[in-house]
C-alpha cells in the first residue's frame, strides 16, 4: 500500500500543476471577457439621451447633428431644457468643456459647428449676395413677402445659382430651408431668382467645422 | 504483456482542465470583444454622413471638390476621411492595418460610402 501511494505522488504533482495552469488560463480569459463587457449600458443610454436632447434643444433649427456658434450650452440651461441630464451630466465639445460633470456612461457624437460669416454680405434681401463661407443656408418661399410687408403667394423662388451655376431649381417654387455647400475658396456669388421683384428671402453663410460632442452621465 | 495504466489523478486533472477551459471559453465566446476604436469611428462616419446629407440629400450628385472641402472641415481632429459617391471619390486611399470606421447610405443618385480613420 505504501509503495503504491508513493508511486502516485509525481502523478499527483503533475495533476495539480495542470489544474493550476488551466485555472490560470480560465481566469485570464474570464478576466478579459469581463473587461470587454459593456458594464455601463444604462449609463451609456442616459448619456446618449442627454446628447440627443442637447442637439434637439440647442441644435441648429432644421439641421441634424448641427450647432450654431456660439453654442449657448451651460449647466443651468442644460438641466432646465434637458431633464435627462440630471445634476451629474458633463458636456464637452471638441476641447472645450461646456458643462462640468462626470459619469460612468459616455456618448460621443460628431457634430457640425456652424459659425456665421460676419460682415455685410449675410443678407440676401435683394436676391443677390456675395459670401465667403463654406455653406450657405437659405430660407426660401415661406418668408416671401411683398414690398408692403404682406404675404404674396404668387411670388416664388424658382432658381438659386452659385457663381452662375444652378444649385437649386423648382418650377413650382422652392420652399423651405436649404443648405448649399459652397465650392472651393470664396467669395461666391449667390443669386436667388424670384418670379416677382419684391420677394424677400433670408440667407446666411456659415463656416462649417466638425467637432466631437462628448456627454458623460450616470445611470 | 503488462497493460499501461493511466493514473486516476492525471485523469481527474484532465477532466478538471477540460471543465475549466469549457467554462472560460463559453464565457469568452458569449461576450464578443468589440474593437472600441473601430466602433467609435463607425459612429463618427455615420454622423458624418448624416451631416453631409442634411440640406443636401442627393449627395451622390454633388460636386466632388466641394464635398471634399466640406468633408475635410467636418472630419474630427486627427482623422482622415474618404468619400465615395457615384459622382466621384474624394480623400486619400483607405490604409490597411488600422482601425477604420465605415458608413454607407443610399441617395437618389446611388450609394455613398464614407470611411474614417486616425492618421
Amino acid at each position: 500500500m505504501t509503495g503504491r501511494a508513493q508511486s502516485n505522488l509525481p502523478a499527483l504533482a503533475v495533476s495539480l500543476l495542470l489544474v493550476s495552469a488551466a485555472l490560470g488560463a480560465a481566469l485570464g480569459v474570464a478576466g478579459g471577457a469581463f473587461a470587454a463587457a459593456d458594464r455601463h449600458a444604462l449609463a451609456d443610454q442616459r448619456a446618449e439621451a442627454v446628447a440627443d436632447g442637447l442637439l434637439r434643444e440647442f441644435g441648429a433649427p432644421g439641421r441634424e447633428n448641427a450647432l450654431v456658434a456660439p453654442v449657448g450650452v451651460n449647466a443651468s440651461a442644460l438641466r432646465e431644457r434637458v431633464p435627462a441630464a440630471g445634476r451629474s451630466a458633463g458636456v464637452s465639445l471638441g476641447n472645450r468643456t461646456l458643462v462640468e460633470g462626470s459619469g460612468a456612461g459616455m456618448a460621443r457624437q460628431l457634430v457640425s459647428i456652424l459659425t456665421p460669416v460676419p460682415g455685410p454680405n449675410r443678407s440676401l434681401a435683394d436676391g443677390n449676395a456675395t459670401v465667403s463661407g463654406s455653406v450657405a443656408r437659405l430660407e426660401l418661399g415661406s418668408n416671401a413677402t411683398n414690398a408692403t410687408g404682406g404675404t404674396n403667394d404668387t411670388e416664388r423662388v424658382e432658381w438659386v445659382r452659385v457663381d452662375g451655376r444652378p444649385v437649386l431649381a423648382n418650377r413650382s417654387g422652392l420652399t423651405g430651408t436649404y443648405d448649399i455647400p459652397l465650392p472651393g475658396e470664396g467669395p461666391h456669388r449667390i443669386r436667388v431668382e424670384p418670379t416677382g421683384t419684391a420677394s424677400r428671402v433670408r440667407g446666411v453663410a456659415y463656416n462649417e467645422s466638425g467637432a466631437v460632442l462628448r456627454v458623460s452621465a450616470d445611470a | 504483456m503488462r497493460r499501461g495504466q493511466l493514473s486516476v489523478s492525471v485523469l481527474e486533472a484532465g477532466i478538471g482542465m477540460l471543465l475549466l477551459l469549457a467554462v472560460a471559453s463559453t464565457l469568452a465566446a458569449g461576450v464578443p470583444v468589440p474593437d472600441e476604436r473601430e466602433a467609435r469611428l463607425d459612429g463618427y462616419a455615420a454622423d458624418g454622413l448624416t451631416i453631409l446629407r442634411d440640406g443636401n440629400p442627393a449627395l451622390g450628385s454633388a460636386e466632388p471638390a466641394a464635398l471634399g472641402e466640406r468633408l475635410d472641415a467636418l472630419a474630427p481632429p486627427g482623422t482622415r476621411a474618404r468619400l465615395e459617391t457615384t459622382g466621384g471619390t474624394v480623400g486619400p486611399s483607405v490604409p490597411s492595418g488600422v482601425a477604420v470606421g465605415k458608413a454607407r447610405t443610399t441617395t437618389a443618385n446611388g450609394t455613398v460610402t464614407l470611411w474614417l480613420w486616425y492618421g
